[in-house]
């Protein structure tokens, strides 16, 4: 298997955040409809191994493109930047991080489900807004911006999956 | 330029053989086959024209009954006939509920840690089990078709973990039969629907069956099934709804009549026949006969449904979870599946209906759906049908994870990750000179290590002496498309490496297996030397078959004359050694040949990839540049 394609390569796509999900959907659903190993059921082990090699590759590219932050991370890691695991972070998204904490912790206490899923909207629109500014620090190169931006990312990740519990619990899931 | 034409991967080499290949629904109460004739998938029937097997094994001196002459046995001999072994499976001892190990059965521990059963025979394992009634169903598929089968598709619940699965394999290579997959049950049904219909779109799986509730999400999009999400519950069933009903004929009964056990089983009896009673009237009566006394009364549907709505609303609540976590909203679905006897109970279809906005798929009967789909899968998978694009992409129904300290998990894979799927991860040591590491994987979704289900332990031993966080110790696990684990460590820190396979621990061995085999060979009067012989020869031939097919067509392309000249060779070899009677050389000729052929497979299988997406690539993917 040839482990030196990129991620982008497999799915022939031009390496961007912008990237349109639905040829992505359709172009890995292409490709494991050829490599799945249930095309090579009984064509012995030699091929099902093979199969099974390339399908687990295009499942993990899927995977890495199809979400906006681990691709944003993965185009990084293109240009061998990596995330640093105590960056130094901005006043201004310290002061964020707080603000939207305190807004999770009073929407969990107000006991409604729908609060929460307000606060949850909210962070999708701040998703929304890091998404375009990640794109755009990347196609002009400010690599170190876009860096900040995946910082910003991983927080709203986070939070999300914060509120996303505490929605949980107040639907008595 | 000449344009080289491929065929399909998977298409059999002679298009007028037709294989037979067979779906089985090993299920907890009763399991069928069912296989594809004139291109239709249909259950397959016993002599007296019967499609449901009961899920029951009879172990007496005088042999081994399977189906409902075993399920005679159960009144006489209890202790001697095993019903729902599908519960055990891949279980150890220590798993099984105060409940279960209370009950008619004599539990011993097993090898490996796997509970078994003293029967009159000795003690049995539910694999051993489960095997009788695969053989029993491979019986009636091969009389059904005309011969050996060549291959099945076994379905298992969505929620089943590694050991389960792996319990199933085992289950199947001790009845001989070859697995072209394991098939999660709600994407069979899936198939069963949606091959016919072609329907697009979003499909809730909603499978109530007698002990469990499965409802899984699954996409439909140009004839590949995707799963999104499953859930449920491994212990709320229809059992429950006949429990419901016995309690509410049981309040009506005058408080002196005491239950002993014979009333009780009588009083399960009846009602479950309720039950039946109320999917089509309104009302039934019921009468029980006590001590010359005769019990009866009137149960309306309105009072069985206030009796089981919160069971059902939890069903509902289960459903609406799986949508949540793949993020669909209710109406978004396209169409609702419903699987299981279960689902026929009008309370049921109601809330299903009244939840989703629209009326639940109903058309096949929901007994067979599940086998039907296996079926398709089958004659798919075997490559009966060459141009047929139905793909299924499967999730991961558990999170696999690694103890680490404190007795916590750490997560490596997540739940409702595409399979196949590989993931690694780096840990260190704790303590200086620490020269071994304990790996114990674990699957579940909580956080602490008692409450996961444990997998495998198994050491990594012979770590270079270094300071305690030194060593570097990736651990790989890999999750094929049966969803089956297998797990390496190594230590890359020094370049010194070691690693290690391991099967979860409530599987059987290899040996086992082997073992096992053998001795039910001898049992049946077969000679097991020839059917090593024929396994091997088949191994043998199919290679033969599909490497002379790619040199026919890439060999030219990708080799050049010397490689080519050399698998050429490699071929006559084996040829001839496979016309011998040689087992141990034939194993040994394909196993080199394989080998030998190894780096042009995967130049073929990378030049697969290529082509798949050629043609589109640049005039669609390039606009900025191209324009």
């Amino acid at each position: 298997m040839n482990f030196n394609q990129n991620f982008f390569e497999i799915f022939q796509l031009t390496p961007s955040f912008d990237l349109n999900l639905d040829v992505l959907g359709e172009r890995y659903q292409t490709l494991q409809r050829r490599v799945h190993p249930d095309r090579f059921v009984g064509q012995g082990a030699q091929a099902e191994r093979l199969a099974t090699q390339w399908a687990t590759q295009i499942n993990e590219a899927y995977r890495t493109l199809s979400d906006g932050l681990s691709r944003a991370i993965y185009l990084l890691s293109m240009d061998s930047i990596e995330l640093e695991e105590n960056p130094t972070l901005s006043g201004a998204f310290l002061m964020e991080q707080i603000d939207l904490r305190e807004d999770l912790e009073a929407a969990e206490l107000s006991g409604e489900a729908s609060v929460v899923l307000k606060f949850m909207n909210r962070l999708k629109n701040h998703m929304a807004e890091a998404e375009i500014c990640f794109q755009k620090a990347h196609t002009d190169g400010a690599f170190e911006e876009a860096l900040q931006v995946v910082y910003r990312m991983q927080f709203l990740k986070k939070l999300m999956l914060s509120a996303r519990a505490a929605e949980d619990k107040l639907l008595g899931y | 330029m000449a344009l080289i034409q491929i065929t399909e991967p998977g298409q059999a080499l002679d298009p007028h053989q037709r294989k037979r290949a067979a779906g089985i629904d090993l299920g907890t109460t009763n399991s069928l086959i069912a296989s594809v004739r004139e291109g239709k998938a249909q259950t397959l029937d016993d002599d007296l024209g019967q499609t449901l097997l009961p899920s029951v094994v009879h172990y007496a001196h005088d042999g081994i009954k399977v189906g409902a002459t075993a399920m005679s046995s159960a009144t006489i001999d209890p202790m001697n006939t095993i019903a729902s072994a599908k519960r055990l499976m891949g279980r150890g001892l220590a798993d099984l509920t105060q409940t279960e190990s209370a009950g008619q059965y004599a539990f011993v521990e097993g090898t490996q840690g796997m509970v078994q059963l003293q029967t009159a025979v000795g003690p049995v394992s539910p694999v051993q089990v489960s095997s009788e009634i695969l053989k029993s169903l491979a019986l009636r598929g091969e009389a059904s078709l005309g011969g050996r089968l060549d291959g099945v598709v076994i379905t298992v619940p969505a929620y089943f973990d590694d050991a389960q699965r792996q319990a199933t394999r085992d289950a199947a290579a001790l009845a001989g039969l070859n697995v072209l997959r394991l098939l999660n049950e709600p994407t069979a049904a899936a198939v069963a629907y949606g091959l016919d219909s072609g329907d697009e779109g979003l499909t809730v799986i909603f499978d109530l069956g007698g002990g469990t509730f499965d409802v899984s999400l699954l996409r439909l999009s140009r004839g590949v099934f995707e799963v999104l999400a499953t859930g449920g519950n491994a212990s709320l069933g229809g059992d429950d709804f006949d429990q419901r009903m016995a309690n509410l004929i049981r309040s009506m009964c005058p408080g002196e009549v005491s239950f002993d056990a014979s009333l009780s089983r009588q009083l399960l009896a009846v009602a479950r026949q309720c039950k039946e009673n109320l999917t089509t009237e309104t009302s039934t009566s019921f009468e029980l006969v006590h001590q010359n006394q005769t019990l009866s009364g009137l149960i309306t549907r309105e009072a069985f449904e206030a009796a089981i709505d919160d069971l059902v609303s939890d069903t509902i609540k289960a459903a609406q979870r799986v949508l949540r976590d793949a993020q669909i909203a209710s109406h978004e679905v396209a169409q609702i599946v419903m699987v299981g006897g279960a689902t026929r109970v009008p309370l049921v279809r109601a809330k299903v209906e009244d939840f989703f906005g629209q009326a639940p798929l109903s058309e096949i009967d929901p007994d067979r759906v599940v086998a039907l789909g296996a079926a398709l899968q089958a004659d798919v998978l075997i490559g009966n049908k060459p141009d047929e694009d139905m793909l299924l992409l499967d999730v991961l129904p558990l999170s696999l994870g690694l103890e680490t300290m404190g007795g916590l998990v750490e997560k490596l894979i997540a739940r409702n990750t595409p399979i196949p799927v590989q993931r690694a991860q780096e840990f260190t040591t704790f303590k200086d000179g620490q020269s071994a590491m304990l790996i114990h994987v674990l699957q579940g979704e909580r956080e602490q290590v008692v409450d996961c289900r444990s997998l495998a332990r198994f050491e990594l031993r012979g770590i270079p002496a270094m300071v305690a966080g030194a060593a570097k110790i990736r651990v790989v696990f890999q999750v094929d498309a049966d969803g089956l684990l297998s797990v390496t460590a190594s230590e890359l820190g020094t370049g010194v490496t070691a690693a290690i396979e391991v099967k979860p621990s409530y599987g059987l061995s290899d040996e086992e297996v082997t073992q096992m085999l053998k001795s039910s060979f001898a049992h049946a009067q077969e000679d097991a030397e020839a059917r090593m012989l024929l396994e091997a020869r088949l191994d043998a031939e199919r290679l033969i078959e599909a490497l002379s097919a790619a040199l026919a067509q890439d060999g030219d392309a990708l080799l050049s004359p010397i490689q080519r000249e050399e698998l050429n060779h490699g071929l006559e070899v084996l040829a001839k050694v496979a016309s011998g009677a040689d087992v141990g050389a034939i194993k040994a000729e394909t196993e080199k040949l394989s080998q030998a052929s190894d780096p042009f497979a995967a130049m073929r299988m990378d030049q697969e990839v290529r082509r798949a997406l050629a043609g589109q690539a640049l005039d669609e993917v390039l606009p900025t540049e191209s324009t």
